[in-house]
């Protein structure tokens, strides 16, 4: 416990640091959100202005984070200049979207490459494990904005998937089971292009983590006492390289936002990805800080989630926090 | 020639085992250890895993700082000596250290590896650094066409030979030498362990020997300490220690090597 | 114990014939660990096979088991327990041999065991490896077994393996090995990680296991001293070859094999102290992959003579009892 208790204020120390590290970035950039408006000869100056003493743009940088922070722990994170609302309210739903699609496609990955990696690692030099690694490095090497592209074209030629969006227009009063079927068809292409993106990596992880416990001599000396290849690889071998998987996952959670970035855009998934872009060549600052910041405290959550698999797991690192 | 070499007074090393969660715990690896070796000597020090004599060994040939006590060598107290002054100290003595974790560096070849402490000295040009190695080897037993073999073609006495040449290259006056024997063959430590009286003999090398093997430390120490949980709770010439052990744990150890070393000479098979 | 005598043929219950294993080596070129191995060993003995690094003696351990590694070739021989051919087995029989027929007890405790999983799920998991049992039934023959190597409290069972010393590990390790009741041990240099009193305490552990359990046991080790202690008939092997077999108490008597009473010579003893030279064995033990004509151990005799480098000694000769040395000019 004490060792949660460690983790969440650290948790706290990083993101504050994050969302005053990026306040500061993003009003080093140049322009701002009423740099155009500025340009528009039918708008006065003073207009402009008082609309930026409106929102507190004409104040110092730290009375402005203040400001910020005030907002923040009303519970609002800022104020979004293009749409009107509050940040949480316009960004909490779409990060609704980005687990989901995420989640999903993470889940999916890490299962595929589990089971491909360890059928691999307990069969070394044979036609599986090397069909299987030269597979891979041809998904790694492809960028996914090929195959996102490659799919969306599928999807509008083929007309079997949806070509985008995550709800079809059709479907609010429908049956859950209908809903739910509606959700997986618009699901199913991107967490393909999600997932043919991570699983290269992961699954690289996993069999030479695999193959490393299986050459190990607690497995020989295992073997040596006429545990059968199952047996020893699903009851020795996998408890034993969970510790370096489970780092990955909480890595490849962290992972999750830039991953999913491109993919939510050519697929107009209605998450994080589309408004951060928009933000971004629009200036809405207190939009970006805000995505900013979810995607910290996922990575963060990711990161502790995974330490307290390995806490959990690993009684040698339990011995350490006695 | 009965000059003291190296004295040791009261010597305390205590470890902070500093955990995360800011819990520390003490260990107390060396509690007052007092010794002397004579010039020419060898002191064997017996003891188990954790019984403090790689701790012991490690401080004296200063690797590690003692919490308190003072190290005398040939009269001058290390303890008390800035980086600087003590410099001159640390080429009298080398540490000997288990073949197989020798730290030799596995990329050098075998006169390199010998050859370091005088690179790192910056003594003499790059052909007298190597000359100077091969005639080490020589010294040793190594032939000459190991010079340019690398460590992992090498034996397990091999390394130890060589480990043993890297310390003799700087023309020290104590060698520390921390389990010399282990993980070697039988007749590979007797080799070993004549290569070493030989050395003595030649150069009236000043030896302390750590060691748990209580036989060996019989066959070639002028005076036996036994450690125990970081004190020495027994010494004396070898014959009074393995013939007439005074303290338990001393008895228990004794017990151990003779009651299995005798059987090699009587011969009962199933005992 | 004796190679050529078919008349035991219906007593061994242990018998290797021939047996060559070469390693390929990273050159390309191979490395003849094992050389035309004879041996029969009795159900019920302890037999020692004493060998120091590159004599083979562990590769014969591994064979046995066959759990040689994939570098390894079985160029020719066979090893035959009771009524089948180990060499010729296929991986699912030796999977239920291993452990519950023939068990490998290995030297270095720490690693042979999972860090991660409770020692008596370890030794658990070998039970049921080998029977139908219920979690519950083999959980008490688990902690019944953990119990006779001396680590019978609740806390040991649940323990993992960092929260125990090299001995207690080695202890599980034996319990592991021992847990099936095989009829043959195989200890592969058990103690050698291990400082001398822990090690005389796990070889009276395991002197009085074997003892109950009438389990035969082969005892492979380097030093002469431990092998001397614990068993009845003794094998000397020397890069590669049996140089010297017999009765343990005769051979440390009166060894024929040079390098046998070499080897026993070199270990100190009491009677060694004071700073003298130990008697050794100059040299240092052949390179495996060169085989030239001749004895093995011939630059590093003392008692050679011509015939030894001109061919290797024969197989075994017949001496009386049942001693062999392979020797053209042995002792006596």
């Amino acid at each position: 416990m004490r060792y949660l208790f460690h983790r969440v204020v650290q948790a706290v120390v990083v993101l504050v640091a994050i969302s005053i590290l990026s306040f500061v970035l993003l009003h080093l950039a140049p322009g701002e959100f009423f740099s155009e408006i500025r340009l528009n000869p039918q708008i006065s100056l003073a207009s402009v202005d008082a609309l930026r003493a409106q929102y507190g743009l004409d104040r110092s940088l730290p009375a402005q984070y203040g400001l910020w922070v005030r907002s923040a722990l009303k519970g609002d994170f800022g104020y979004s200049f293009a749409y009107n609302r509050p940040v949480s309210s316009l960004i909490w739903p779409r990060v609704r979207n980005t687990l989901l699609l995420n989640t999903v496609a993470l889940t999916l990955s890490w299962l595929f490459a589990l089971l491909l990696g360890a059928w691999a690692a307990a069969r070394p030099g044979g036609w599986e494990d090397r069909l299987s690694a030269v597979g891979t490095s041809t998904l790694f090497v492809v960028p996914d904005l090929m195959f996102a592209l490659a799919f969306l074209m599928v999807a509008v030629r083929t007309r079997w998937f949806p070509a985008g969006g995550m709800m079809s227009l059709d479907m609010t009063g429908a049956t859950t089971s209908s809903q739910l079927r509606d959700l997986s068809a618009h699901l199913f292409l991107p967490v393909l292009t999600i997932g043919l993106g991570t699983f290269p990596v992961l699954y690289r992880h996993v069999r030479s983590a695999m193959a490393e416990a299986l050459a190990s001599p607690f497995v020989r000396a295992a073997r040596g006492y006429g545990l059968r290849r199952n047996q020893v690889l699903f009851r020795q071998a996998l408890p034993a390289v969970a510790n370096p998987l489970i780092s990955l996952l909480g890595i490849s959670f962290g992972l999750l936002l830039s991953t999913s970035l491109l993919v939510e855009i050519v697929f107009s998934w209605p998450g994080l990805g589309p408004i951060l872009l928009e933000s971004i060549l629009g200036r809405d600052i207190y939009v970006i800080v805000g995505i900013v910041i979810v995607s910290a405290a996922l990575a963060i959550i990711g990161n502790l989630f995974a330490d307290v698999l390995l806490y959990w797991n690993d009684p040698r690192i339990r011995a350490e926090w006695r | 020639m009965d000059e003291t070499l190296l004295q040791v007074c009261e010597l305390t090393k205590v470890y902070a085992d500093r955990r995360p969660a800011g819990r520390t715990t003490e260990v107390r690896a060396l509690r007052e250890v007092s010794l002397a070796i004579a010039r020419g000597r060898t002191l064997a020090v017996i003891g188990e895993s954790g019984s403090g004599k790689s701790t012991l060994a490690r401080c004296i040939v200063q690797l590690e700082a003692p919490t308190s006590g003072q190290i005398c060598f040939a009269g001058t107290d290390l303890t008390r000596l800035d980086k600087r002054r003590l410099q001159p100290f640390r080429t009298r003595m080398q540490l000997v250290l288990q073949g197989s974790s020798a730290a030799i560096n596995p990329g050098f070849r075998g006169w390199e590896v010998v050859a370091e402490p005088l690179r790192i000295q910056k003594s003499g040009s790059a052909e007298e650094q190597r000359s100077t190695a091969l005639q080490c080897m020589q010294q040793v037993g190594l032939q000459a066409d190991l010079a340019e073999r690398l460590p992992h073609r090498l034996s397990g006495g091999q390394l130890q030979r060589l480990a043993i040449a890297r310390a003799l290259v700087l023309n020290p006056e104590l060698l520390v030498l921390d389990e010399p024997f282990t993980g070697l063959d039988v007749s590979i430590q007797a080799q070993i362990a004549n290569l070493l009286l030989a050395l003595q003999r030649e150069g009236s090398l000043t030896y302390l020997l750590v060691v748990h093997d209580l036989m060996m430390a019989g066959a070639l120490a002028d005076e036996i300490a036994v450690m125990q949980d970081g004190q020495i709770v027994e010494r004396g010439i070898p014959a009074g220690v393995l013939m007439t052990p005074q303290q338990e744990y001393t008895r228990s150890l004794v017990t151990v090597a003779r009651g299995v070393a005798s059987t090699g000479a009587s011969t009962t098979g199933s005992l | 114990m004796f190679p050529l005598d078919l008349s035991a043929e219906h007593d061994a219950f242990l018998r290797v014939c021939g047996l060559t294993v070469q390693y390929r080596a990273e050159r390309g070129g191979a490395v003849t660990a094992l050389r035309d191995i004879n041996l029969a060993i009795r159900e019920g003995e302890i037999v020692g096979v004493l060998g120091e690094s590159g004599s083979g003696k562990s590769t014969l351990a591994l064979t046995l088991c066959r759990l040689l590694p994939a570098s390894a070739d079985v160029r020719s021989g066979s090893v035959r327990f009771r009524n089948l051919d180990l060499l010729k087995a296929s991986e699912r029989e030796m999977e239920g041999v291993r452990g519950a027929q023939i068990s490998l007890l290995g030297q270095d405790p720490t690693s042979a065991l999972n860090p991660v999983l409770r020692v008596g799920e370890q030794v658990r998991q070998v039970v049921q490896a080998h029977s139908q049992e219920s979690p519950m039934t083999s959980r008490e023959r688990a902690r019944y077994m953990l119990q006779q190597v001396g680590l019978g409290e609740a806390r040991h069972y649940d323990a993992y393996p960092h929260q125990l010393s090299g001995g207690q590990k080695q202890r599980v390790a034996i319990a592991q090995a021992l847990v099936c009741s095989p009829s043959f041990l195989v200890a592969d240099e058990p103690t050698s990680s291990l400082d001398p009193i822990t090690q005389a305490g796990i070889l009276d552990l395991l002197q009085r296991l074997v003892d109950d359990s009438k389990t035969t046991v082969m005892f492979v080790s380097h030093d002469p001293v431990l092998v001397g202690r614990l068993t009845t008939r003794i094998v000397v092997m020397y890069a590669g070859s049996i140089v010297e077999s017999g009765r343990t108490s005769e051979v440390y008597a009166s060894a024929r094999h040079p390098y046998t009473a070499g080897l026993l010579r070199s270990r100190p003893t009491l009677g060694h102290l004071g700073k003298r030279d130990l008697p050794c064995i100059p040299g240092v033990p052949p390179d495996l992959v060169r085989h030239s004509a001749g004895c093995a151990f011939e630059p590093r005799c003392e008692r050679r003579i011509a015939e030894c480098a001109r061919s290797d000694p024969p197989e075994s000769l017949n001496v009386a009892g049942d001693r062999t040395a392979r020797c053209f000019n042995e002792i006596g």
